[in-house]
C-alpha cells in the first residue's frame, strides 16, 4: 500500500501542471452540482415556506362535521405519540356578516375564520396601517378584508353581526397566511376569535362549516403522522393532509417545480460524470507507457490499479474542492449576474450542499472512472516492445460472435454497476426512482445509439477517403483511423446534447404551463345565476364600473341518463349512476364556436348553421373513460325533460386555461333554446380590492339573485407561487445550461492531448495551420451534426417521459430549440476542436515529436 | 536456465494470420551472455518478450528455472519477472514522472522494499549517474536515460537480464559506454544474460551469437564468432564498427 500511495504521489507531483485543466474539468463538473444543489435547496426551502404558509400549518386535520369523541380520542393520542410541538384550533365557515344597526337590512356572503392564539404557524397576517396581534381579536374582535367595508359601509370600529354574535371591526387585513379549504371566496375574509365563536350557532351552518386542527412538528415526522392518522380515522369524516400533498392547483404546481430542480441537480450530476469520464479516459491514455513500463517491473494489476486509482480519487478530491470555490463564485453571481429579484429566496452555498457536492463529485467520478480505469488491466507490457499492437486480439474475429468475444466483460459489468448505481443516487437525489429509472435508461439507450452510430458512421463516410481535397479526406480518415476520437466524442456531445436539451425542453413546457396562469386578462371574478333579462344591463354595467374583459354564458344543469354507444350501452339511470361520474349533474351550455382553449380530436365541430338535431361535443375525458364516442347517442335530463343529442365531435380542453370555464358537454345551438337557462359571467375586474368592492355593489344594484365568486385571492397567491417557481426553474435551467455545454467543451477539449502527435507530423510534412485547422474542422463539426441529432432525439424521448409520466404536464415538440441545439452543437464542437488544435499548433512539432 | 520448447508465435496481421517465430528450440544456461542479431523484423524482440513473459507464445513453452511461463497468469508473470528478470529496452521507457532515483527505487518498492534508497543510489553509482539521481528523464541525455534502465534492471538482483537493442537508439560513444556497463555487469554479477542487437561489437563480446532470419535460427550458436563470418547480413557500418572493436580487442 505504501509503494501504491508512494507512487500514486509521485506521479502526481511531476504531473501538476499537464494536470490542471483535468482539476479543472472535475471542478467545473462539481462546481455545477454544488451550484446548482445550494440553488435548488434554497429555492426548495422559499417554495416550502410557501407551501406552509398557504396552508398555515405543517399538517392540517379538518372535517365538515363535528369531531366525534372518538375522532377526537384518536386525534389527541396520534398527536401525542408523534411529537408534535404544537397545535391550534380553526373554524372556517362560509356565513352572513351584516352591518350594526337596526335600520340595517345590507348583508353579505363572508369567509368567517376563527382562530386560536398561534395562527398562523407559517406565513403571517398583515394588517394595513398595523401589525398583526391576536389581541385584537379577543373579546369580540375582528379583522376584515377591505371589500367588506364597502359592502356594508362599514369602517375600523364599527360593528357587524355574524349570526347571533357582534363582533367589533379592529383591523383591516392586507394579506393572509392558511389560504380557504376550498379553491375561491365566496365572500370576504373576516378573522375572529376562536374563543368567540358559539359552537351552537355553528350547527346552523351545517356542512358549510370546517373545524380545523392545525399542527407544528418537525419535517421528519410529518408524512408518518398523516398516514398514521388517515388509516386511523378512515371511518370518521376527518381528513388529514400536510403541507406538501398535492390537493389543489397550487401545491402540483410546487412539486412539479421541485421535481424539476431535483431533475435538474440529477442531470448535471450525469453530465459532470460524462465530464469526469472523459477527463480520466484521456489521463489513463496518456499513462499506457508508464502503467506498461510498472507492469513490466513487476508491479501486479491490482497493484497499477489502485496507483491510478488513488489518482483519480486526489484529482477528483482536488477537482472537487476547487468546484465548491467555483460554486460560491457562480452562486454569488447568479442574482445580479441574471439581472433575477429572488425575494425570499436566499441563495446561498449552503453546508450540506457542499459536503453532498463533493461527496456526489467523488462518488461520481469513482463511477465514472471506473469504465477507463479498467482499461489499466488490458494494458500488456508487449506495449514496450510493440506499442502497436498491445490491444489487438491475437487471432483475427468477425460478425456478433468475434465482437462479443472482444467485449471486455468486466468493463461491461462495471458500466452495469454504474447504471445500477446511478439509479441509486437518482432515487435519493430526485427522490423519485421513477425518474433515475428514465435518466438513467435513456442514458443508457444514447449511449448505445452513439457507439453503433459510430461505427456506422465511420462506414458512412469512407468513400469520402477518395476525395481530393486534403483537409476533407483527412478528416474522413481520421474518424475511421485506429485509436480514433468518433466515439469517445459522439458519446460526450451525444450525452451532453440530449440532457441540456432535456433540461431545455422541460424548462419551456414548464414555463409555457405555467405562463398561462401569469396573464392579465384570466376573468377573475363569476357571476352565477344570471337571468336572461339581466344579461344586457349586467354587460352593461361590468364594462361601465371598469371590468377589463366580460364575458356571459348561457347555462344549464343536464344529467346522462341513457348512453347508446358502440362499445357501452347504458339503458336506465342506474347503470349510468353506477359508471359513477357520469350520473352526476353537468353544467353545460351552448354555443356555435370553440374557445381558445379548445381544440377538435375526433368528428367535427358545427358550423353557424342551425340543426334541427340536437348534437354535442364531449370532452375527451369522458370518451376514454365511458367509451363513447361520434356517432354515439346520449339522452339527457335537462329540467326534466328528456333530451337525445348525438356525439358529434370530441375535443380537448386545455383546463389550465380555462378563462371562460371548461365545460364537458358542450351542445349545438338551436336545440336547447327553448329549455329555461341562466347565464354565468366570467369577468375580470379591478385588482384592487377597494375597488373591486365597489365593483361588485355597482354591477349588482338592485339585482339581489346573483351570487359572486371571487377568485382573485386564489389567483394572487397562484400568480404569487407560479412566479417565484418560473424564476426557479429559469435560474437552475440556465444554470444546468451552462454548466453542461462547459462540460461538454471540456470532454472535447480533453481530446487535444490525442491530437497532438500527429498534428506535429502533419506540419513536419509540410501542411499549414489553416489545413490542419480546416481537417479539424470537417472532423468535429461532422461528429457534431451526427452526436447533436442523436442526443436531440434522445431528449425528446426523455422530455416525452419526464413531462407526462412525473410532471403531467403536456409534451410540445420544440421543432426550432431542436434544430438550434443540432446546430449549435456541431458549431460549438467544431470550434472548440480548432481552437484546441490551434493550441497544439502552437508549439514547435519537434518538441511534440520528441516526447513521442 | 532459461529453456525454450516448440517456441512459436503467430500474430494477426490484417485478416491474415502472420508467423513472426516459427517453432524454435533454445537452452541458456545460467551464467551465459547469449546474443541475438539478424536484421529488423527477424523477430529478435517477439522472441525477447516471450522470454520476458511479455507476450505469450502461440504454441510450445517457456521455462525460466524450470517454471513454465504458459502456466502462469498476468500478476504471477509480473511477479516473476519483479524477482528474476531485468529488462532493457532500446527506448528506455523510464517513467517520465519520476526521478533517475525513483525510477531505480520502483521495482524495489514493489516488492515491499521502502528503504532501498542506498541500495538504488549505489546502482546509479555503479552506472555513473551518482550525480544525476534528482535528475527526471526529460532532463537527461539518451545515454544517461540508457543507464538509468539499466540500474533499474539491475535493482532486485536478477539473475536474467534482457537488453532489446540497448544501444539502438544511442550515438557510437553512449553505445560504446553501455557495452561496457553490460559487460561490467555480467562479468561482476554472473548474470545470465539475452540481449538482442544490431551492434556487431557488442554481439561479439558474447560468450554465443545467434542469428534469427525470417523467424527462424539462421545460423545457431556460433561461439565468439567474427563479425564477418558470424553476420552476412548486418549493415556495413555496424560490420565496420565490429570490425574495429575486434581488432581492437
Amino acid at each position: 500500500m505504501r509503494f501504491v500511495l508512494r507512487m500514486a504521489g509521485r506521479e502526481m507531483r511531476a504531473s501538476w501542471s499537464r494536470l490542471v485543466f483535468f482539476f479543472l474539468c472535475i471542478a467545473v463538473g462539481v462546481a455545477s452540482m454544488v451550484a446548482l444543489r445550494s440553488v435548488i435547496q434554497s429555492v426548495r426551502t422559499a417554495l416550502m415556506k410557501e407551501s406552509k404558509s398557504l396552508t398555515a400549518a405543517d399538517v392540517l386535520i379538518y372535517s365538515n362535521r363535528a369531531f366525534t369523541e372518538n375522532a377526537a380520542f384518536v386525534i389527541e393520542e396520534k398527536l401525542k405519540d408523534h411529537d408534535v410541538s404544537e397545535t391550534s384550533r380553526a373554524i372556517e365557515a362560509t356565513t352572513m356578516a351584516r352591518r350594526d344597526g337596526e335600520e340595517s337590512e345590507v348583508s353579505t356572503l363572508v369567509e368567517l375564520r376563527a382562530i386560536e392564539e398561534g395562527f398562523p404557524y407559517y406565513g403571517k397576517i398583515e394588517l394595513a396601517g398595523a401589525s398583526y396581534d391576536h389581541a385584537l381579536l379577543k373579546n369580540g374582535g375582528a379583522l376584515v378584508r377591505p371589500e367588506l367595508l364597502t359592502r356594508l359601509d362599514v369602517e375600523v370600529g364599527d360593528s357587524i353581526w355574524i349570526g347571533e354574535q357582534r363582533f367589533e371591526i379592529r383591523g383591516v387585513v392586507v394579506r393572509e397566511a392558511g389560504r380557504s379549504l376550498r379553491m375561491f371566496s365566496m365572500g370576504p375574509r373576516v378573522f375572529v376569535d376562536y374563543a368567540d365563536i358559539d359552537d351552537a350557532a355553528l350547527l346552523d351552518l351545517g356542512g358549510r362549516v370546517w373545524r380545523q386542527i392545525l399542527v407544528r412538528m418537525d419535517e421528519e415526522g410529518i408524512q408518518e403522522l398523516v398516514w398514521d392518522m388517515k388509516g386511523s380515522l378512515a371511518n370518521e369524516f376527518v381528513r388529514v393532509r400536510s403541507y406538501r400533498e398535492a390537493g389543489d392547483r397550487l401545491a402540483r404546481r410546487l412539486n412539479r417545480g421541485e421535481n424539476y430542480l431535483s431533475l435538474a441537480g440529477f442531470v448535471i450530476l450525469i453530465l459532470g460524470g460524462v465530464g469526469v469520464w472523459s477527463v480520466v479516459r484521456v489521463f489513463i491514455a496518456q499513462k499506457l507507457k508508464s502503467i506498461a513500463v510498472l507492469k513490466c517491473l513487476g508491479a501486479s494489476t491490482r497493484q497499477v490499479l489502485a496507483i491510478y486509482f488513488f489518482q483519480v480519487i486526489a484529482m477528483s478530491a482536488v477537482g472537487s474542492l476547487i468546484g465548491v470555490v467555483f460554486a460560491a463564485g457562480a452562486v454569488a453571481a447568479i442574482p445580479p449576474g441574471l439581472g433575477l429579484d429572488l425575494q425570499d429566496v436566499e441563495l446561498s452555498l449552503t453546508g450540506s450542499a457542499i459536503v453532498q457536492g463533493v461527496g456526489i463529485g467523488l462518488l461520481v467520478s469513482t463511477l465514472f472512472s471506473l469504465i477507463p480505469l479498467l482499461h489499466v488491466r488490458l494494458v500488456r507490457p508487449l506495449w514496450l516492445l510493440r506499442p502497436e499492437g498491445q490491444l489487438e486480439p491475437q487471432v483475427s474475429t468477425g460478425g456478433l460472435r468475434g465482437w462479443l468475444r472482444k467485449l471486455d466483460r468486466l468493463q461491461v459489468g462495471a458500466g452495469f454497476f454504474l447504471l445500477v448505481a446511478l439509479v441509486g443516487l437518482a432515487s435519493w437525489q430526485a427522490d423519485s426512482l421513477r425518474v433515475g429509472a428514465y435518466v438513467c435508461g435513456t442514458f443508457a439507450v444514447v449511449s448505445l445509439c452513439l457507439h453503433f452510430a459510430g461505427i456506422g458512421l465511420i462506414k458512412a463516410v469512407s468513400p469520402l477517403a477518395k476525395n481530393a481535397y486534403f483537409p476533407l479526406r483527412h478528416a474522413v480518415l481520421n474518424v475511421s483511423r485506429p485509436g480514433n476520437q468518433t466515439r469517445v466524442i459522439l458519446l460526450a456531445v451525444g450525452v451532453g446534447v440530449c440532457f441540456v436539451l432535456t433540461i431545455r425542453s422541460i424548462q419551456e413546457n414548464l414555463l409555457e404551463e405555467f405562463a398561462v396562469e401569469l396573464r392579465d386578462d384570466a376573468p377573475d371574478m363569476f357571476f352565477i345565476d344570471i337571468q336572461r333579462d339581466q344579461v344586457e344591463i349586467l354587460e352593461e354595467r361590468a364594462w361601465d364600473s371598469g371590468a377589463s374583459s366580460v364575458k356571459l354564458v348561457p347555462v344549464l344543469r343536464a344529467r346522462v341518463v341513457r348512453l347508446d354507444g358502440a362499445k357501452a350501452q347504458l339503458e336506465s339511470y342506474e347503470q349510468v349512476r353506477e359508471q359513477g361520474g357520469l350520473g352526476r349533474e353537468y353544467t353545460v351550455t351552448y354555443r356555435n364556436h370553440l374557445d381558445d382553449n379548445e381544440r377538435i380530436v375526433a368528428g367535427r365541430f358545427w358550423d353557424e348553421s342551425h340543426s334541427p338535431d340536437l348534437e354535442v361535443s364531449i370532452e375527451s375525458s369522458l370518451r376514454d373513460r365511458y367509451e363513447m364516442d361520434v356517432g354515439d347517442k346520449l339522452t339527457f335530463d335537462i329540467m326534466g325533460r328528456s333530451m337525445e343529442a348525438k356525439i358529434t365531435s370530441v375535443r380537448d380542453v386545455e383546463w389550465s386555461d380555462a378563462r371562460n370555464g371548461g365545460f364537458m358537454f358542450v351542445f349545438r345551438p338551436g336545440g336547447l333554446e327553448n329549455v329555461p337557462n341562466t347565464y354565468a359571467g366570467f369577468i375580470k375586474a379591478p385588482n384592487d380590492a377597494l375597488e373591486r368592492a365597489e365593483f361588485q355593489r355597482r354591477v349588482l344594484a338592485g339585482i339581489h339573485n346573483v351570487s359572486v365568486v371571487d377568485l382573485r385571492d386564489i389567483l394572487d397567491a397562484l400568480v404569487q407561487v407560479v412566479e417565484k417557481i418560473s424564476l426557479a426553474i429559469s435560474v437552475v435551467g440556465n444554470v444546468a445550461l451552462l454548466s453542461g455545454v462547459l462540460i461538454l467543451l471540456g470532454s472535447v477539449a480533453m481530446t487535444k492531448y490525442q491530437r497532438r502527435y500527429e498534428t506535429a507530423i502533419f506540419r513536419t510534412l509540410g501542411a499549414s495551420r489553416g489545413r490542419v485547422a480546416m481537417m479539424m474542422f470537417f472532423e468535429y463539426a461532422t461528429l457534431g451534426v451526427v452526436a447533436g441529432f442523436i442526443g436531440a432525439m434522445g431528449a425528446q424521448v426523455l422530455t416525452f417521459l419526464l413531462s407526462t409520466q412525473v410532471l403531467e404536464i403536456p409534451f410540445r415538440f420544440a421543432f426550432l430549440t431542436n434544430t438550434v441545439a443540432v446546430l449549435i452543437a456541431a458549431a460549438s464542437v467544431s470550434v472548440v476542436g480548432v481552437i484546441v488544435t490551434l493550441d497544439v499548433l502552437r508549439h514547435k512539432p519537434l518538441s511534440i515529436l520528441r516526447v513521442g | 536456465m532459461i529453456r525454450l520448447e516448440q517456441l512459436k508465435k503467430v500474430v494477426a496481421s490484417g485478416s491474415e494470420d502472420l508467423t513472426i517465430l516459427h517453432p524454435l528450440d533454445l537452452e541458456v544456461p545460467e551464467g551465459q551472455f547469449l546474443s541475438i542479431v539478424g536484421p529488423s523484423g527477424s523477430g529478435k524482440s517477439t522472441l525477447l518478450g516471450l522470454i520476458a513473459g511479455l507476450d505469450a507464445p502461440t504454441e510450445g513453452s517457456v521455462l525460466i528455472d524450470g517454471v513454465n511461463l504458459v502456466e502462469l497468469g498476468e500478476d504471477e508473470l509480473a511477479r516473476l519477472r519483479g524477482e528474476r528478470i531485468g529488462f532493457v529496452f532500446q527506448f528506455f521507457h523510464l517513467l517520465p514522472s519520476l526521478t533517475a532515483l525513483e525510477n531505480v527505487l520502483v521495482p524495489l518498492e514493489i516488492f515491499g522494499i521502502l528503504n532501498a534508497e542506498k541500495k538504488s543510489r549505489a546502482l546509479l553509482d555503479e552506472v555513473g549517474l551518482s550525480e544525476r539521481t534528482h535528475h527526471y528523464p526529460s532532463q537527461l541525455s539518451g545515454g544517461e536515460q540508457q543507464r538509468v534502465a539499466i540500474a533499474r534492471a539491475l535493482a532486485n538482483d536478477p539473475s536474467i537480464l534482457l537488453a532489446d537493442e540497448p544501444t539502438g537508439n544511442l550515438d557510437s560513444s553512449n553505445g560504446k559506454h553501455i557495452i561496457d556497463i553490460i559487460l561490467g555487469v555480467h562479468e561482476r554479477r554472473g548474470m545470465t544474460i539475452v540481449l538482442a542487437t544490431h551492434n556487431m561489437e557488442l554481439a561479439r563480446m558474447s560468450d554465443v551469437m545467434l542469428e534469427l532470419k525470417d523467424g527462424r535460427i539462421h545460423r545457431p550458436e556460433i561461439a565468439n564468432a567474427t563479425a564477418t563470418d558470424a553476420a552476412p547480413d548486418v549493415p556495413a557500418e555496424d560490420a565496420q564498427t565490429a570490425a574495429a572493436g575486434s581488432s581492437g580487442q
